[in-house]
């Protein structure tokens, strides 16, 4: 065979091979979109169930208007516990504060935290979110056993937690309500129920 | 050079038939999907449609069978870019394509490419039909497969794009 024929049957090998290679992964990114799920926000085993009556507190926000948790409401409450040394806390306010405007009809959004209101005052100023209320409660965070930072807590209108877990990103926020929605825990749990479906 | 095509077209077919055979319980299902035939005929049209892909397969890549193949082949992609086409300005682009890839609906792209393959398989069907001989009849065979592959990653790639739509 001359050195051209043995160059061109070893293209077309080349070919063939890239071929399979391109149409294995085409395939497997089929596989991995027909798997992506909704990521839920990560529950912490500790502090009340979802299900069992949120501490009943009212608790002033830092303009000194009064704020009642556990209480029966008009809307849900949106507990979102942050902290001025936390990061993503920061990162994810604007997030919250667009939730809390695109739900507002149904969830009432409460930030919460413990520490210095003037470090407070001044992150939801740099952030843009003054106009959120913001109550001041270490007994809130314990009540609730907060493991860490950013939580949140949906209290339903009866007072009741419908769902709660630590969120890092604008789909864990969403997850909660999304729990509340189809009625389970936590989207995990749910997830867990019904597996994925099969890909092809 | 219309060898290759010959047998790019064969295997798009065997694939296709195989794909169907498959499916072969879902099959009937899908056909009532289009709304084009009368329901007693559907269980017909489902067991025939694998059998003619598999023939039009058979039939392509030899010269004497050629012609009739390209035609059966023709007539099929032709009464498979009628049903996509009503379906879709029907505005019912939710029902299943059942080609026999990977799970899809119909959509303009699945149009297109019925139309043409159909034209490819029209034209073959009055091409002349003789064999090349040396390196073009050797080079016929990775010629159509590396054509095939290419078609397999684009049928994939147009179902994970439905999917990502629908999602």
């Amino acid at each position: 065979m001359s050195a051209l024929g043995a160059s061109v049957a070893l293209l077309w090998v080349a070919v063939i091979v890239l071929g399979v290679i391109c149409l294995a992964l085409a395939r497997q990114i089929g596989v991995l979109q027909a798997r992506l799920a909704p990521a839920g926000a990560l529950a912490l085993e500790s502090g009340p169930r979802v299900g069992e009556a949120a501490p009943l507190l009212s608790l002033p926000d830092l303009s000194g208007a009064m704020h009642a948790i556990g209480a029966p409401a008009a809307r849900d409450t949106l507990l979102f516990f942050l902290s001025p040394s936390c990061p993503v806390c920061k990162s994810l306010l604007p997030v919250v504060a667009s939730l809390a405007a695109a739900e507002a009809d149904r969830v009432g959004v409460l930030l919460a935290g413990d520490g210095v209101a003037e470090a407070y005052r001044a992150l939801l100023r740099a952030r843009g979110v003054a106009h959120l209320p913001l109550v001041l409660s270490e007994e809130l965070g314990r009540r609730l056993r907060i493991p860490r930072l950013p939580y949140a807590v949906l209290v339903d209108r009866a007072g009741r937690i419908a769902a709660q877990g630590l969120v890092n990103t604008r789909e864990q926020l969403e997850s909660l309500l999304t729990a509340q929605e189809m009625q389970t825990p936590t989207v995990q749990a749910y997830l867990a129920r019904t597996p994925p479906a099969a890909a092809a | 050079m219309l060898l290759t095509l010959r047998l790019f077209l064969a295997g798009i077919f065997a694939l296709a038939a195989w794909g169907k055979w498959r499916e072969r319980y879902a099959l009937p299902g899908v056909i009532a999907g289009y709304g084009m035939l009368p329901a007693a005929l559907v269980p017909a049209a489902a067991a025939a449609l694998p059998v003619a892909e598999a023939l039009s397969a058979l039939l392509l890549p030899w010269p004497a069978t050629s012609g009739a193949g390209a035609a059966l082949g023709a007539g099929l992609m032709a009464a498979f870019a009628l049903g996509i086409g009503i379906n879709l300005a029907r505005g019912r682009r939710g029902i299943s394509c059942g080609c026999g890839g990977p799970e899809m609906p119909i959509s303009p792209a699945l149009l297109a490419r019925a139309v043409g393959l159909g034209g490819l398989l029209a034209a073959l069907a009055v091409a002349d039909a003789a064999l090349p001989s040396g390196a073009a009849l050797a080079m016929a065979v990775p010629q159509a497969g590396a054509l095939l592959l290419l078609y397999a990653v684009s049928e994939q790639l147009l179902a994970n794009a439905a999917g990502r739509v629908a999602a």
